[in-house]
């Protein structure tokens, strides 16, 4: 049986492909149209889904998509009625969408496919109900509970329920407007950043402040219960009617305006980061609790956008509130596509869920598309671009090795790429995580993005437990714990403060914090990735040759583009990244390209016009 | 796209109306409630929730919002959702035939 999953029209446009049962193929519309968080139905991610297993669309069963735009249209009209001739920008701002598009949905797929499955009907999967399903179907666990959380999926914004078999069953729900995907976003917006691109950049700004504002969050905004339910206080919003998540009221509650984006950071923003963060740990952590003696179940799984907040994720597996936890890296609206599919699968072929051999089906989030040697080497060589192809691959990972060494900065464009936001060593940018400087040159020279913004570290599985306090896989990165206390070293913030109280961001990324300075937040705090040997070889023998060379088992892993700029999917988008930047190697598996030997990279346009910052 | 002005408007007007006569069924209920938990229990809904998505014209989608909708003043809403989809959909911007059926519902 043949499924092709499709998440659209929202945001992180995806589509995934599932053949009995196994995971076939998945990845991001965005990758291919290089327009970042593509919201467009993705046609080019269904057609690379329908190549990688080898099938027309005439061989599809079924076609899901992962959300039901009746429902959502009924939170559209309820929402107006709610509002009245206040409902007017509401109306000025969806109306089209919600019609004209999300309504035709089927239509649109048609239009593309031309016949959707054997019975040429679409199937639509309710929002949270994907997303559990991309959580549980293909998580290693028999039985789990499941918890979602994001900005808002048709009516639901949390849901609490359980997997078990085929399974999957909501037993609690929260709903719009009341969700702390949409309180985070707000604080999102207020301090300045984009929301969903700007949430990662709040949860690293967090470890700058202090949680100040919590007890106000707490008594004004949020009343949260002890099992985890919660409601918002709408009085301080205007997503529910604008365009725009908070009003006036509630920037008088923070002493001001919200930060104009791409203007200086202050303490404020800093401390609200940090409180914010603190109140939607506490959210996840009680919910746990909750869902945990609720469902009798001993293991978590957690999908929907707010999972990615890793330093969450961190806190609950500390916590230990359940034996054990799996989050869905494709956690936010991408993952939707697979876990529809997935859900469609289990409801319809009658085969039974079997998770036996204790491994998820995720196949470490390479699912994307890769490139042969030849089809690299033609674009190399058309473009008259110089390299050097090496036959063995452990040549080429003790070269990549004495880079890393010296302090080069490379760019991995190996094998299939991340389906998910992280960058887990195939489209991947990497440093000496044991280097001062890598922090900030990769931030300024490299990326182009806030000086502030952390690094993570990848780490070979076997050795995380020697840097980081944790005991614990983290293969798609989306666990943080600290760097353990015997190789940090020494740090206050407080020298950083200026007169007037605020902090001088730059000179504190510079500052060593731990023997891996480079992936060593201000709190020492890191994101963890583990490197499986089995579940890419590749990428551990890299930093296996590190190791030998160096004594150090970790190295800075970010994601291979520039600000604004989705992450890079082929060969030319690798390319032209790579000389954009201050990067000084690029490599193909075994073809290696150094910067210098580059001819000179011109183009018609500046591409900082091309992405916008987000 | 095609202007729906007109289909925006009644729509405001039906909200604006419901509004001002029935604004205790307003679901944005403003500050807290003390309540010993914000959960809707769903342990009773069906555990399918997956369904066929299927209509051709804007007219078999009345059938699914009316079977939906029991509230007046949203059914009170179909005709105007109606045309915008079928204005849109139908990318003539123009009201003719099947949107003047709409108009008569």
């Amino acid at each position: 049986m043949i499924i092709l999953g499709v998440s659209a029209l929202y945001h992180d446009s995806a589509a995934a492909i599932v053949r009995d049962g196994q995971i076939i193929a998945a990845v991001q519309e965005e990758r291919f149209t290089r327009i970042k968080h593509d919201l467009n139905v993705p046609v080019n991610a269904m057609k690379y889904c329908m190549k990688a297993a080898g099938i027309t669309s005439d061989d599809i069963d079924y076609v899901v998509y992962y959300d039901n735009p009746i429902l959502t249209l009924d939170r559209f009209c309820k929402n107006i009625l709610a509002l009245g001739g206040e409902a007017k920008a509401l109306v000025e701002n969806s109306a089209e969408s919600i019609f004209g598009r999300k309504l035709w949905i089927h239509q649109e797929l048609r239009n593309i496919l031309g016949k959707l499955g054997k019975y040429d009907k679409l199937l639509v999967a309710e929002h949270h109900i994907s997303h559990a399903s991309s959580a549980f179907y293909p998580s290693p666990f028999e039985e789990a509970a499941f918890i979602t959380f994001d900005g808002v999926g048709e009516w639901a914004t949390t849901t609490i329920g359980y997997g078990k078999g085929n399974e999957v069953k909501i037993l609690r729900e929260i709903d719009y407007p009341h969700s702390i995907g949409l309180l985070y976003s707000a604080f999102t917006y207020f301090c300045g950043f984009k929301v969903n691109s700007g949430d990662y950049k709040l949860m690293g700004l967090a470890p700058y402040g202090e949680p100040k504002y919590y007890d106000l969050i707490k008594r004004e905004i949020i009343d949260l219960k002890e099992d985890g339910s919660y409601k918002l206080n709408i009085d301080y919003f205007d997503f529910y009617r604008n365009d725009v998540m908070t009003n006036e009221k509630f920037a008088n509650l923070f002493g001001g305006s919200r930060r104009e984006p791409e203007s200086d950071i202050t303490k404020r923003e800093m401390d609200m980061a940090a409180s914010v963060q603190k109140v939607v740990e506490e959210v996840l952590l009680k919910t746990a609790r909750y869902a945990r003696k609720l469902t009798g179940m001993k293991n978590l799984v957690l999908a929907g956008g707010v999972a990615l907040n890793c330093v969450a994720n961190g806190k609950l597996l500390q916590e230990k509130v359940f034996d054990d936890i799996w989050i869905q890296p494709a956690a936010g609206d991408a993952g939707g596509s697979l876990g529809a599919a997935l859900y469609v699968y289990n409801q319809k072929s009658g085969a039974l869920r079997n998770a036996d051999s204790g491994q998820d089906l995720m196949q470490g989030s390479y699912l994307g598309p890769d490139f042969s040697a030849e089809e690299i080497k033609k674009y190399l060589d058309d473009n008259g671009y110089k390299y050097t192809e090496y036959q063995q691959e452990d040549q080429v990972y003790n070269i990549i090795a004495q880079l890393l060494k010296d302090e080069k900065v490379i760019g991995l464009c190996n094998g299939k790429m991340e389906f998910g936001p992280r960058a887990l060593g195939n489209r991947s940018i990497i440093g000496d995580a044991r280097s001062t400087k890598m922090q900030s040159v990769m931030n300024l020279k490299i990326k182009y993005r806030e000086s502030f913004r952390p690094f993570a570290p990848s780490v070979l599985e076997e050795n995380v437990s020697e840097y980081f306090q944790m005991n614990h896989n983290s293969p798609y990165m989306l666990l943080v714990a600290p760097v353990r206390e015997e190789r940090q070293l020494p740090f206050s913030m407080k020298k950083y403060y200026t007169e007037d109280g605020e902090i001088n961001l730059l000179p504190i990324v510079n500052e060593k914090r731990s023997d891996i300075p480079a992936v060593t937040h201000v709190d020492y705090s890191a994101r963890v990735q583990t490197i499986n040997k089995d579940t890419n070889p590749r990428y551990y023998g890299i930093v296996e040759a590190f190791e030998k060379i160096t004594g150090c088992s970790v190295i800075v892993n970010t994601s291979f583009n520039v600000r604004g700029e989705p992450i890079v999917c082929t060969p030319k988008d690798a390319y032209e990244c790579f000389m954009r930047t201050d990067m000084d190697v690029l490599v193909f598996d075994n073809i290696i390209l150094h910067k210098e030997d580059q001819p000179e990279f011109k183009e018609d346009r500046d591409w900082r016009e091309k992405y916008a910052l987000d | 796209m095609h202007s729906i002005d007109k289909e925006k408007q009644m729509l405001l007007d039906i909200a604006q109306k419901d509004f001002e006569t029935n604004n205790e069924k307003n679901y944005l209920n403003h500050g807290f409630t003390d309540m010993e938990t914000y959960y809707l229990d769903k342990s009773a809904d069906p555990t399918d929730r997956l369904m066929e998505y299927e209509f051709q014209n804007p007219m078999e989608l009345k059938e699914i919002l009316e079977s939906k909708w029991s509230d007046l003043s949203q059914q009170k809403m179909i005709p105007a959702i109606l045309v915008a989809v079928f204005k849109l959909q139908n990318g003539t911007g123009k009201t003719d035939e099947i949107s003047e059926k709409i108009y008569n519902f």
